[in-house]
């Protein structure tokens, strides 16, 4: 564990998580496709290689059977690093702050968004990736997925021209929560993360009993605000730092002036 | 990486830390038991099924 914990610290995020979001979709290994994807990457893209676990999770519903294996996955992963693949690891977590990141070169009005709304990714998991599909036996949450549109949806439709003649109204819907997600995620830090993401909501209970964990020490930490303006969901770690909302991303802990926010682990 | 010292863990924080720990290893196994059940119900297979053809 503290091997991990020295890699996470001198890791640079950014490349790992392009090198990610390269092998989540690089084409080959297609029988890794029995693997859940530790992040948010349709299943569905031409270029997929694991399966996307909310996509696994709404098809169990749908046949009415708790998917043991998935969950396994997932929350060991879950039971050791917390929400840490959301940090390093999720493709669609790195687009949305590219974005945001280029809303602030741009320097568009950024917008914050009230943490009230923290709790409606287990909204979205419980209603449309679970009760849903159980009820209509149809993946709803991937029906209308952001990244599903952005990773399949549209590559599909561009490749294969017997699709394009089958595109119709919900196609239409979709495109429209793309497009609404893409301006939301420049202005604001990883919105599909803090309100939406069914995956993040699996996860995000884990960081309160995770082996790798934050600490902040309250003699240091001078509550100047350094860690939430480098924050990527926008949270202030002194105040919790076992927040559920944490994507354990490692930047505060870099950023601290005072060095009051650390890095731990037992195993 | 730490500056400065760290105060001793009052009784409570070390008793919190202490479930935490208990509630860590619990659900290591749960985890492994439930992967391991997954994939001798064929799940893992079932997964592969409808990420490919689907």
């Amino acid at each position: 564990m503290s091997g991990l914990v020295s890699f996470l610290l001198k890791a640079k995020r950014r490349w790992l998580q392009l090198a990610s979001f390269a092998i989540m979709n690089s084409v080959v290994l297609q029988g890794a496709k029995s693997i859940p994807c530790l992040g948010m990457n349709c299943y569905a893209c031409p270029a997929a290689i694991f399966a996307c676990p909310i996509g696994t999770l709404q098809h169990f519903a749908a046949l009415r059977q708790i998917p043991f294996y998935t969950l396994g996955v997932l929350s060991l992963v879950g039971v050791l690093v917390g929400r840490s693949a959301c940090g390093w690891l999720c493709p669609f977590g790195w687009l949305q702050e590219l974005a945001y990141g280029l809303g602030r070169r741009l320097r568009w009005p950024q917008r914050r968004v009230s943490d009230r709304f923290g709790r409606l990714p287990y909204l979205f998991l419980i209603v449309l990736a679970i009760a849903v599909p159980m009820l209509t036996l149809e993946p709803w949450f991937s029906k209308l997925c952001p990244v599903g549109t952005l990773e399949a949806g549209i590559p599909w439709v561009l490749i294969d021209p017997a699709l394009r003649s089958q595109v119709g109204t919900l196609y239409g819907l979709k495109l429209a929560i793309l497009a609404a997600f893409v301006v939301w995620m420049v202005l604001t830090k990883r919105p599909f993360c803090r309100f939406v993401c069914p995956l993040g909501a699996i996860w995000s209970p884990f960081n309160r009993v995770s082996s790798l964990h934050l600490a902040v020490e309250e003699a240091s930490c001078t509550q100047c605000g350094v860690c939430q303006r480098v924050c990527p969901v926008d949270i202030r770690i002194y105040e919790d730092a076992g927040s559920t909302r944490c994507v354990r991303c490692m930047e505060c802990v870099k950023a601290c002036p005072e060095g009051a926010i650390r890095l731990t682990g037992h195993f | 990486m730490t500056k400065g010292t760290e105060a001793p863990p009052s009784a409570t924080a070390t008793a919190t830390r202490h479930r935490s720990l208990l509630a860590n290893r619990a659900l290591v196994v749960v985890s492994l038991l439930a992967l391991a059940l997954g994939v001798a119900l064929g799940q893992a297979w079932i997964t592969w099924l409808n990420a490919t053809l689907l």
